[in-house]
């Protein structure tokens, strides 16, 4: 009970707006340079955020805007409008993209007034999250985990190890309707893909 | 047109086909099955011709033609359908004696073919003998009861006494026989560990253990009302219910856990033979009468089906046991153990509803401390009837809907499973009131009621429950239509392995939850149900070594003299039935 | 002397490195009778954070023994790659350890080539790893009341994790210190302290339902145990007392010790030290600094107390790359404690047992090339 009452008396504590975050955010080319990027994520003076680890090795030629980083949504579905339900995967991660996933549960973030949800089994997903580089392992058990889900159903790739391998491997090879780069993500831009995923604001 | 038949005729016609049944088995098996079948189907038209006794004798009778046309169908070795016949031709005399000796000589002629075919089957002789044992004891109970009766009347005949003691003596003997606490060794032991036929487990289990029960309700009809001995079989009856069940959800042994499902019946049957006694209002009695024999039908019928699925079945563990289902087992089976669970529209469920607004409506009306046992007995039965779901459920489970699917058998296992819901709209023939509902859209007389002088209490309407299932589920597949079917492997965490559970592992949680009580032992290969019989047995080994001391005195421990004991007892039967 | 764990070939020992493999107790593998059979949870199951499948030997509720099989293992190859490359794959092996995994990586280089670090490196180090502490002993205790379904806790709990992610992120830019250190550089600038009511998180302890759950679950006892599930069965290991290159003992750091090795145990000793770090984070400056980093060869060894125990790098460095290296993650040992502390349990008490560690596969079952 004095858990209740003293969450009462917190007040509202979701947020419209999110405080910057560096690192991740888009970066933007500040000055001119050779940089030796670890991913090839520039490449003929184009930044792929697909690809960056932004591990800073291109500070200061390359600096960060602060703007959350864009998320690719290539299929969205309307018939989630009023609820959409994850299940995620982790195929091989180290435990960031896990992290910042659970917080978009968070009640600064609180992704439940966007009707998103979690459910324990994909028999009940609407779409998939994956998330980490391909190990050998999980190949079968991310393929039954898509098998099992009804139509229509969506792929998230979290994170750039899902997206594009990143520093530490292969991506997993799965078709990504959503694709959300970072290492990893924040909570801001995850929501802002699922929210446009589900077709919502 | 009015067809006449006299009785008398009916039933030396009927005893004779029994007999023929008995000496043909010499010849063939399967020929003495037939015969066998036939003379049970006689002797349920005789019971139809009955009186007072009609559901015992319609009832034994349906058990032993199942029975028996399983047999027919299943049963090749003479033996066996020699000690079967036995057994059915002892219980058939027992139900039909006019008097004491008559009873009695039937009663020793059903436990001692009882005791060859559990004996000569595996040729393992202790559960035999224990079995025997239980007999003779009670069959000494009954013998002074009956001295006792005998001595006040002057007369072998069934007459009317004054006194209660013969009541006291020869009840107790008949719940020996029925495996009631703490005598459950009697019931379970044989069936269990001398792995009797299917066909003989459910005429143990559902027609001897009525015989016990016909025994008390006679006796009670002889004898004048005592409060005492109704709330003494109450207490005794509530507490077989709900430790027999209790074991029954903890055994993994196919046939022990049925067995120990019959101890929780024959609690039950026992309960409402109590409040029975219990009570001195005539509207109240009426209506616990009404529950005594809707349990009867529902628990010997639904048992005699359980204990044939059994014979659809490969290996006794419920664990490790092999098996293919059919349409018919499927639907059977569920049937059965929903009836077995007290759930409606079945005529188990009439029985338990009856049963616990019996107990209930007496702990009301009945005056005094005595008020306190049918409420305490009523929260033991519920209890025990919330086991026996969870028991019945995963009987269904692991010897039908879990396994793979194979060939069509147990049509006859379905054809008692119809009985069923069949058998709770004829359980409007016994009640002893009818009304209607018409608010509730339940029509002049579709409602059982229940009620005592002091004003009525509840109701149950199998039809209407009968009508509206299939009603409300017609209207939802109408309403939402054929849907589109996706089939998927089932999701086991992405392992691709199958998950599976076993029997045991399902009632394991009460093991761990009640271990004091189970005494529970981590690890061992043996079930907890197994250490109890043991604790069990070893109250009663001084009844044990007397039956070996016994049997060795007075059969030499040969089956040669087993055999010619029972063969001279059955001149004895055919003389004393005869002259 | 205690034995921390295998580092390589040898075990890795507070007195330093000892010819290896270290020697454990065997445990008593359980056996099945009739009626066990073997039940999997996982690799991908709700209740999990990450994939990692349990094969648990059971006769039903009952937890008889447990296997972990794992699934995720990932190859990293560092061998022969140059330091900055290596240090972009030792942040990635478990990112919130990071800030540990890359100090004691960055240790070990320091010391294979002879240097300490300055001052101001050593003071953001450690406002680093006790930031990262303070985030995942609130994580840790939120899994505890999210496997209760003790919800306004929980979510509490989530508003305080996140709370410690946006100070790290305002602190060092990322909210995983990705990017904070890097060779001869700490980049963190300034200390924002995230505002935690410990009192309310106390409250927790005032639940019977919820500390019933905790209590005399999975008690550890062995005296090889590491980091929280060492301090809650009573033994004083930390990494913090006995390694001199962070300089905590001037911090006004003391040591919590439960003495059950429960759950329990385990949850009081992280909801302390999340006081304690928040202490010792008052009096810490953190500045960037740079130092110079000399180009020579050597072998060197870095340990920091992670949040979930101890965590240790061992190097070869060559001509600013790699020849060498090897990892003691404190999930690796955290896994051993949890298996053995397992059997006689039920299935209930498996997530409390399980989340009380606060363990990651994501380091414990990483391969290093």
């Amino acid at each position: 009970m004095n858990w209740f009452l003293r969450g009462i008396r917190r007040g509202i504590l979701t947020e419209k707006e999110f405080p910057q975050v560096q690192w991740p955010s888009e970066l933007h080319r500040s000055k001119e340079g050779e940089v030796k990027c670890p991913t090839d994520a520039l490449k003929e003076d184009r930044w792929d955020p697909n690809r960056c680890i932004f591990c800073r090795a291109c500070e200061p030629i390359l600096s960060p805007t602060g703007r959350s980083v864009q998320a690719q949504v290539k299929r969205s579905e309307p018939s989630f409008r009023r609820s959409f339900y994850l299940y995620p995967i982790d195929v091989g991660t180290c435990g960031g993209c896990n992290l910042e996933f659970r917080l978009i549960a968070s009640p600064q973030h609180d992704m439940t007034r966007f009707g998103i949800f979690l459910t324990n089994t994909p028999r009940h997903a609407d779409a998939l999250v994956v998330m980490g580089v391909m190990t050998p392992k999980m190949e079968e058990v991310l393929r039954r985990a898509y098998d099992a889900m009804p139509e229509p159903k969506l792929v998230i790739l979290l994170g750039v190890c899902a997206v594009s391998g990143g520093i530490l491997g292969m991506p997993p090879d799965i078709r990504g309707d959503v694709v959300i780069p970072g290492c990893p993500p924040t909570p801001e831009s995850i929501l802002r893909a699922l929210v446009e995923a589900k077709s919502g604001e | 047109m009015y067809l006449q038949i006299d009785k008398f005729y009916l039933e030396i016609v009927t005893l004779l086909t029994m007999i023929t049944a008995l000496a043909l088995s010499l010849w063939s098996a399967r020929a003495s099955h037939v015969v066998a079948a036939i003379s049970s189907s006689l002797f349920i038209l005789y019971g139809l011709y009955s009186g007072e006794f009609r559901v015992f004798y319609v009832v034994s009778g349906l058990v032993w033609l199942f029975s028996s046309t399983f047999s027919a169908l299943h049963d090749r070795e003479r033996w066996y359908s020699l000690t079967f016949s036995g057994t059915l031709l002892g219980i058939m005399i027992t139900l039909l004696s006019q008097n004491y000796l008559e009873f009695l000589t039937g009663w020793e002629l059903m436990t001692l073919f009882a005791y060859a075919s559990i004996g000569v089957y595996r040729r393992e002789w202790r559960p035999g003998y224990t079995f025997l044992a239980f007999g003779e004891v009670s069959t000494v109970l009954l013998i002074a009861g009956f001295i006792l009766a005998y001595q006040e009347t002057g007369t072998f005949l069934f007459h009317t006494l004054t006194d209660t003691l013969p009541l006291w003596f020869t009840t107790f003997g008949f719940t020996v026989k029925m495996g009631i606490f703490p005598f459950l060794v009697v019931e379970w032991l044989p069936i269990a560990h001398g792995n009797a036929k299917p066909s003989l487990s459910s005429v143990l289990s559902a027609s001897m253990t009525l015989a016990g029960v016909y025994g008390i309700y006679k006796m009670m009809s002889l004898c004048p009302q005592t409060q005492a001995l109704g709330g003494v079989l109450i207490l005794i009856g509530a507490f077989s219910v709900l430790f027999g069940a209790l074991y029954s959800y903890v055994s993994d042994h196919m046939k022990g856990m049925l067995a120990f499902s019959t101890i929780e019946n024959n609690g039950a049957i026992l309960t409402a033979l109590g409040s029975l006694e219990l009570s001195a209002d005539p509207v109240l009695k009426a209506f616990a009468q009404f529950s005594l024999m809707v349990y009867v039908v529902a628990h010997s019928l639904a048992k005699t089906g359980l204990f044939l699925v059994t014979g659809y079945v490969h290996g006794e563990s419920m664990s490790t046991l092999s098996t293919e289902r059919s349409f018919s087992l499927e639907i059977g089976t569920t049937l059965l153990t929903a009836s077995m669970s007290g759930l409606l529209p079945t005529v188990g469920g009439v029985a338990v509803w009856s049963l616990l607004e019996t107990l209930f409506m007496e702990s009301i009306s009945v005056r005094g401390i005595l008020g306190l046992i049918p409420l305490l007995a009523g929260v033991m039965v519920g209890m025990g009837e919330g086991f026996a779901t969870g028991a019945m459920a995963r009987f269904t489970s692991f010897t039908s809907l879990v396994r793979p699917r194979g060939g069509e058998r147990g049509r006859l296992v379905l054809l008692i499973g119809v009985l069923m819901p069949v058998l709770a709209l004829l359980s409007y023939l016994l009640s002893p009131e009818m009304a209607g509902a018409a608010s509730l859209g339940m029509f002049s007389n579709s409602l059982i009621p229940s009620g005592y002088s002091g004003g009525s209490f509840g109701g149950i309407s199998p039809l209407y429950v009968l009508i509206i299932l299939p009603i409300l589920s017609l209207i939802t597949y109408l309403a939402s239509g054929r849907r589109r079917v996706r089939t998927v492997d089932p999701w086991d965490n992405g392992s691709g392995r199958r998950l599976t559970y076993t029997s045991f592992g399902m009632a394991n949680n009460i093991r761990l939850m009640l271990r004091f009580v189970l005494r529970t032992r981590k690890g061992a290969v043996e079930t907890s149900a197994d250490v109890f019989w043991r604790a069990i047995l070893q109250l009663v080994r001084g009844y044990v070594r007397f039956s070996r001391a016994f049997s060795r005195a007075y059969m030499n421990s040969s089956i040669s003299w087993y055999m010619i004991y029972m063969i001279l007892a059955f001149i004895v039967v055919i003389l004393v039935v005869f002259l | 002397m205690r034995i921390i764990g295998d580092l390589g070939s040898h075990c890795l020992t507070s007195e330093g490195l000892v010819e290896g493999p270290c020697k454990y107790s065997h445990p008593t593998i359980g056996e099945g009778g009739y009626g066990s059979f073997s039940f999997l949870y996982g690799p991908s199951a709700g209740g999990l954070l990450e994939s990692v499948a349990f094969d648990i030997l059971t006769y039903g509720e009952s937890i008889e023994d447990v296997r972990a099989l794992s699934y995720k293992t990932r190859h990293i190859k560092v061998g022969g790659l140059p330091l900055r490359d290596v240090l972009f794959k030792v942040e990635r092996i478990n990112v919130p350890f990071a800030a540990s995994h890359t100090i004691a990586f960055l240790t070990a280089v320091e010391n294979a080539l002879g240097v300490s670090p300055p001052e101001e490196v050593v003071e953001s180090r450690i406002a680093q790893l006790e930031l990262e502490r303070i985030r995942n002993n609130l994580l840790v205790i939120q899994r505890l009341a999210e496997a209760a379904s003790f919800l306004v806790p929980t979510y509490r709990l989530l508003y305080y994790v996140e709370e410690v992610n946006r100070a790290i992120s305002r602190s060092c830019g990322h909210r995983y210190f990705l990017g904070a250190n890097y060779l001869g550089e700490s980049r963190c600038q300034g200390l924002h302290l995230p505002r935690i009511d410990v009192e309310e998180l106390r409250d927790l302890l005032s639940n019977r339902i919820f500390i019933d759950r905790l209590q005399g679950n999975g008690v550890v006892k062995e005296d090889w145990a590491i980091g929280p599930a060492a301090r809650a069965a009573g033994f004083s290991y930390d990494a913090r007392l006995e390694v001199p290159e962070l300089k905590y003992r001037d911090h006004g750091f003391k040591i919590v010790t439960e003495s059950k090795g429960d759950a329990f145990s385990r949850m009081l000793v992280r909801l302390e030290e999340i006081e304690v770090s928040l202490k010792i984070l008052e009096g810490v400056e953190v500045k960037p600094r740079r130092f110079e980093l000399p180009l020579r060869e050597g072998r060197g060894i870095g340990r920091v107390e992670s949040p979930s125990g101890d965590l240790a790098y061992m190097v070869q460095v060559e001509q600013g790359s790699i020849k060498e290296l090897h990892l003691l993650p404190p999930s690796r040992i955290n896994i051993l404690l949890f298996l053995r502390s397992m059997p006689e349990n039920i299935f209930t008490d498996f997530p409390f047992n399980w989340e009380s560690f606060g363990i990651w596969i994501s380091e414990a079952e990483v391969s290093i090339s």
